[in-house]
């Protein structure tokens, strides 16, 4: 066999699996793990952000009105939005199918959107700016490694790949012009991970059956787990509980 | 109100301290003409007097004459004289400037972090909460500790905000690196130094809205390390102190 045919079977073993993983589209499992974050507690004194003294493009894009930061917020029914729910062991060793495109960080009225999120490894993070007013983004990794790009008003996206797991604590991305700026990026090893919203539920569905570590964390109260074991079709509920 | 036009000449000086440090400007700037011109004339005499010639040519030996010899210590002596005399009376007027503080000053904290100021006042209690950089966080970004009744009415703003005719302390510290807080138009300068907290006091003569910088090259986004610098009348900083309160809406509690 010549060079270039050894190079093309080479080719194919390694890429052949990967074809067929991608067309085997059926989910990894039928377990579901839903639930939702409480807060209970005093709520914490945040104070809302003048933008106007800083940049003046800022306040603007607000109408001059402050902007409470996305820190803590409690919903109306008592959970805790933002925190970060994901399954923190018993998958290892699995693979699961890539999603496509990239995970997206909007940089808008000088905030990030969304304050925080979950992604793949092995994809990248696409920052983009939708400001008539300079970034600088600033990524403190402690896993992958750190960036730090300044992004004037109508640059184009910058694209950071995340090759390893920084999930426990995500990585938090700041801006250095506009400190009050701050967003969190989990980087997981697979699919099943949520952030919670305006109802502070979490939905892992799809799972295989297995025995799981379910954590939860948040930016300020940090981080609780909780130990499930599911069969397949089952539906199980967690409910975390953070005291204020 | 005055509009910050920041020409070719200096900015406009609101501060009571500010004519010291024109004055000083201008003495220096003057004293520097008078001796440019004075020994560029010099140069242009020896370059035409002394040029080569028929029957003239250059020597690049010293001269060994004691007069030039004297002549040149002499003015290595008096150059010193106007060194030292010009030093002192810079000297003096820094000295002046920082000693005493009026009576009945408002203090307020000027944070320093690369790439921003931040500025911290003591809220309706006129007490600062505790401080400490253990307590630097996104919702407490001048390091107030959350836990201090005294910090509960204490705010922070990207701008910083003053009344007219009443003396200001600022109390400076930094996050990061060395900043320099510089107000132009209070012909004010002092470095931000990480670990210590240094005071200047400083007094406006008049209203306005002007610009808070940087003065030392701290990274990056140096450039964009700017706030705004306004000056209220009484009556206006008294509505924007309790405009800020009210936004705190921890009276509702």
């Amino acid at each position: 066999m010549n060079k270039l045919s050894i190079l093309v079977v080479a080719l194919l073993v390694v890429l052949l699996p990967v074809q067929s993983g991608g067309q085997a589209e059926k989910p990894a499992g039928t377990a579901t793990v839903t639930g939702s974050v409480k807060f209970e507690g005093k709520k914490p004194r945040i104070r809302a952000i003048d933008m106007s003294g800083a940049d003046a493009k800022c306040s603007e894009a607000h109408g001059g009105k402050r902007l409470k930061p996305d820190t803590v917020i409690i919903n109306k029914n008592g959970t805790l939005r933002n925190a970060f729910v994901w399954v923190k062991s018993g998958l290892e060793g699995k693979s699961f199918p890539m999603p496509e495109g990239d995970a997206m960080l909007d940089q808008k009225g000088c905030t990030y959107t969304p304050h925080v999120q979950g992604m793949r490894k092995g994809q990248s993070l696409a920052i983009k700016t939708s400001d008539p007013t300079a970034h600088n983004v600033h990524g403190y990794a402690k896993v992958n490694r750190s960036f730090n790009r300044s992004q004037p008003a109508g640059a184009g996206d910058v694209s950071i790949r995340m090759r390893r797991d920084e999930s426990s604590p995500p990585m938090k991305i700041k801006c250095d012009i506009h400190p009050w700026m701050n967003a969190y990026v989990a980087v997981v090893d697979h699919p099943y991970y949520a952030v919670t919203g305006e109802d502070g539920s979490f939905t892992l569905a799809n799972l295989p059956a297995g025995t799981y570590i379910v954590e939860v964390w948040h930016e300020k109260y940090g981080v609780m787990e909780e130990t499930i074991t599911i069969g397949d079709g089952e539906a199980k509920s967690i409910e975390f509980t953070y005291a204020g | 109100m005055k509009d910050p036009q920041y020409g070719w000449w200096l900015p406009p000086d609101v501060s009571t301290n500010g004519w010291v440090v024109d004055q000083l400007l201008a003495i220096i700037h003057w004293f520097m003409l008078a001796l440019f011109v004075g020994w560029g004339i010099f140069i242009i005499y020896c370059l035409l007097r002394f040029r080569a010639r028929e029957g003239h040519s250059a020597v690049y030996e010293p001269i060994k004459a004691a007069f030039s010899k004297w002549l040149e210590v002499g003015v290595a002596v008096a150059e010193g004289v106007v060194l030292v005399a010009l030093a002192m009376p810079a000297w003096a007027a820094i000295k002046n400037i920082t000693a005493e503080v009026p009576e009945n000053p408002v203090i307020i904290r000027a944070v320093a972090e690369q790439f921003k100021w931040l500025f911290h006042y003591s809220g309706k209690d006129g007490v600062f909460g505790a401080i400490g950089s253990e307590f630097i966080s996104t919702d407490s970004p001048a390091g107030v500790d959350p836990d201090d009744e005294a910090g509960y009415d204490d705010f922070w703003v990207y701008g910083l905000h003053i009344p007219v005719d009443r003396p200001v302390i600022t109390r400076l510290s930094s996050k990061d690196v060395i900043h320099s807080f510089k107000i132009p138009v209070m012909r004010l300068t002092q470095d931000a130094i990480p670990g210590l907290e240094i005071a200047v006091w400083y007094q406006a003569t008049d209203t306005g809205k002007f610009q808070v910088g940087c003065a030392q090259l701290c990274g990056l986004g140096h450039y964009e390390m700017k706030a705004d610098f306004v000056i209220h009348s009484p009556e206006g900083y008294q509505a924007w102190l309790d405009e800020e309160h009210a936004a705190l809406g921890f009276d509702d509690e």
